[in-house]
């Protein structure tokens, strides 16, 4: 299919008004998720779990109208209350809490608002424009170098997992060990799969896994940490200045249109390199803003609103950009592009070189998605962030047994079976042991994802191979293992720059305010 | 005189108790079955056909190798690290992490999590989602979330819109049959699809 061709298919997709209805439904239930820590996956899966049912065109825009829009509406508790959204938007902590305690709530969330869809918008015309050559590139490779590129994914995720590497390997072995359970590709054969359980022919469902891993010991956190996120204000005091100076936060972001493209492009290209992702590129694009804006060394951590464009533009972009490998090649570049991944396989789509030869016309919906999202995204905040950021005043035991309920539902449905509920729990175990041990989960996620892919290449090279020295020692392969250590190193680097500078902002943004007022930033993420 | 000798053997087997915690922590056993699951893998790769067709055995075999290897790797960096006093590093998870609680209140309330979650499955059993759901969260909310009868039915009963409308008949998931559903032979999902019949979906 022609690149024209497939953007012609693409449009004419969204002008069906089912099409437009899935993406208008996935922004609100991406916002409500993005405005509540702890449930952008959660959300996500029970999306998911419906999609697989549904018309593949009408599934993909109703995940990617949910996808877009998390990264701007996280703003909300970060503005407000002082506690992040999501990973990605810690560092708007830093100058937008203060803001909001000024009484410029509403210029903070504004400027976040605009800085968000340009981020957004830029991404998603960026994957129209990097496929088309993308295809060209990919259509290169063989047997040998897919195997590469799909160890390489799973080896550069688990290197830049903080300071845990080898936790990191383990569990993404884990996930490749857990997705050789079932039916053996090549000759049918059961594997690892007890008499008494014949459940396990099929395999672990996608859906199980990621509930179990992930959604689950999120909500267990709320129900066992036992606290609202917003504990120090009345919703009715946080909410006060958020109307109050929207437009003049959007002409600031304006004002500062090479910020917003310095942080734009970093954005993109930190999404880009599997990896790293959301949980850094707010405090890189924060460091580099600080450090190239005049003034920024005393005023950024006060209240000022170039540290809140910054961070802003860039997180929304990296989301996006994070789909152009993981649409490409099949290497998800984290948790959430592992889960999307996922969901393109139920789907029936096989992300890599014959997505990008058949399935043209999916990248541009998935593009058109989009760009319709962020802007749906952006105009309902302007006008009802006031109601979304309430959301982050539901008690935990109101909400968490209201997701555990459609977890529950979502996870029956992945095979219809009890079965699935038993190892759900079995599942959710390992997930919570992981989550309180301090294993990073998001490498089990893509091992098990990307398991099938491997075992399918390594079965065609070992086929036409002597050995996995000769497939590996052809020079694609080396030059893709080349780019993926210097991924790896750089990708690290960046991780441990991020990590300091986050440390002395963070100290800096708590000397600068009352105590009772300091940001809560959270541990895990810098 | 045998008091004493009762309380020192208490606090002898105490002791014994609180050392063993430190020494097998719920991380050594993960990280133990972590081991036997990469050593299974290897054995039974190993007593696995090859054919000229294919080798079932190369997947398991390349995993359970790597995995093992990194098992090692990883056991000996931590007896290293824990030798050395050292801290590990944090990790860039998707979110963050329980502070600031003692782990005896983390531990009763995750037993207490997994017991809803059970209770709430066996349930399923018994009653079906359509009855077994909102019973749970009406119970949830009121009795644990404090809140007023009302909402909670009512929350409780809106539950029953993605249950039986969404999944059940729209999207057409087949709930399976409860023992009460079995017992008085009659379906809770009938009224939805009866309901939902000239629905376009």
């Amino acid at each position: 299919m022609g690149v024209i061709e497939a953007a012609m298919a693409g449009l004419s997709d969204m002008a069906n008004p089912v099409v437009i209805l899935a993406i208008l439904g996935g922004a609100v239930v991406g916002l409500a998720s993005g405005a509540l820590p702890a449930t952008g996956l959660p959300g996500i899966i029970v999306l998911i779990s419906l999609a697989v049912y549904m018309d593949p065109v009408v599934a993909v825009a109703l995940a990617m109208g949910m996808a877009a829009p998390v990264q701007s509406s996280d703003t909300l508790p970060s503005v407000l209350l002082g506690v992040p959204g999501s990973v990605s938007s810690q560092a708007t902590i830093i100058d937008g809490y203060p803001m909001a305690r000024q009484g410029r709530a509403g210029e903070a969330l504004g400027a976040a608002y605009l800085a968000s869809l340009i981020g957004g918008v830029v991404a998603a015309v960026l994957i129209a424009l990097v496929m088309p050559m993308a295809r060209g590139v990919v259509n290169l490779f063989a047997s040998p170098e897919f195997l590469v590129m799909a160890l390489m994914g799973v080896v550069v995720v688990a290197v830049v997992s903080g300071g845990a590497m080898l936790k990191g390997l383990m569990a993404a072995t884990l996930g490749m060990a857990i997705a050789s359970v079932g039916t053996d590709p090549g000759l049918g054969l059961p594997r690892f799969v007890p008499d008494s359980v014949p459940y396990l022919l099929g395999g672990f469902n996608l859906i199980i896994v990621v509930i179990g891993i992930f959604a689950l010991p999120e909500i267990m956190g709320l129900i066992i940490e036992n606290r609202s996120i917003a504990t120090d204000v009345s919703a009715e005091d946080a909410v006060r200045d958020i109307n109050e100076g929207r437009w003049e936060g959007m002409r600031s972001v304006m004002r500062n249109k090479f910020l917003v493209v310095r942080s734009v492009a970093l954005g993109v290209i930190v999404g880009i390199m599997p990896g790293i992702g959301g949980s850094v590129v707010d405090w890189l694009t924060y460091a580099q803003a600080r450090a190239t804006e005049k003034g920024a060394a005393e005023s950024f951590g006060t209240g000022d609103i170039r540290g809140v464009i910054a961070p802003e533009s860039a997180n929304n972009a990296t989301s996006a950009a994070q789909l152009i490998p993981t649409l490409a090649l099949g290497i998800p570049g984290g948790a959430y592009q592992a889960v999307y991944l996922g969901f393109f396989l139920l789907l029936g789509f096989q992300p890599g070189p014959r997505f990008l030869n058949d399935n043209m016309d999916i990248v541009f919906l998935i593009v058109f998605s989009l760009l319709l999202a962020n802007v749906f995204g952006t105009i309902m905040l302007l006008f009802l962030s006031k109601y979304f950021a309430k959301i982050a005043f539901i008690s935990p035991h109101v909400l968490a047994p209201v997701i555990l309920s459609i977890l529950l539902v979502a996870a029956f449905t992945s095979k219809n079976s009890y079965w699935d509920l038993g190892f759900l729990m079995i599942v959710s175990l390992v997930g919570w042991h992981m989550k309180r041990y301090g294993w990073p989960r998001p490498p089990l996620i893509i091992g098990f994802v990307l398991g099938p892919i491997l075992e399918r290449y390594l079965s065609r090279v070992l086929g036409s191979y002597d050995n996995l020295f000769d497939a590996f020692t052809r020079p694609p392969s080396l030059i893709i293992v080349a780019v993926a250590l210097a991924i790896a190193f750089y990708s690290a680097k960046l991780a441990r720059e991020s990590k300091t500078s986050a440390a002395l902002l963070v100290k800096k943004a708590e000397a600068g305010v009352a105590d009772d007022a300091a940001p809560r930033v959270p541990a895990g993420g810098a | 005189m045998a008091n004493d000798t009762a309380n020192a053997e208490r606090k002898g087997l105490l002791d014994v108790i609180r050392t063993t915690q430190r020494i097998i922590t719920l991380d050594i056993i993960f990280r133990a079955l972590l081991g036997f699951v990469f050593v299974g893998m290897i054995v039974a790769a190993n007593g696995m056909p090859k054919t000229s067709f294919g080798d079932p055995s190369a997947y398991p075999r390349f995993v359970g190798v790597i995995g093992l290897t990194l098992w090692v790797a990883s056991n000996l960096n931590e007896l290293v690290t824990q030798l050395r006093g050292k801290q590990q590093g944090r990790i860039y998870d998707i979110t963050f992490q329980t502070t600031g609680m003692s782990p005896l209140v983390i531990w009763m309330r995750t037993g207490w999590v997994f017991g809803i979650m059970g209770a709430t499955i066996v349930g399923v059993w018994l009653l079906n989602f359509h009855l077994a759901i909102p019973l749970f969260l009406i119970s949830y909310l009121r009795f644990i979330g404090k809140i007023k009868w009302w909402v909670a039915i009512l929350i409780g009963a809106l539950m029953e819109l993605p249950i039986g409308v969404l999944y059940g008949a729209l999207i057409h998931v087949v709930w399976p049959e409860s023992v009460l559903e079995r017992v008085f032979d009659f379906s809770l999902q009938a009224p939805f699809d009866y309901l939902t019949r000239g629905l376009p979906f």
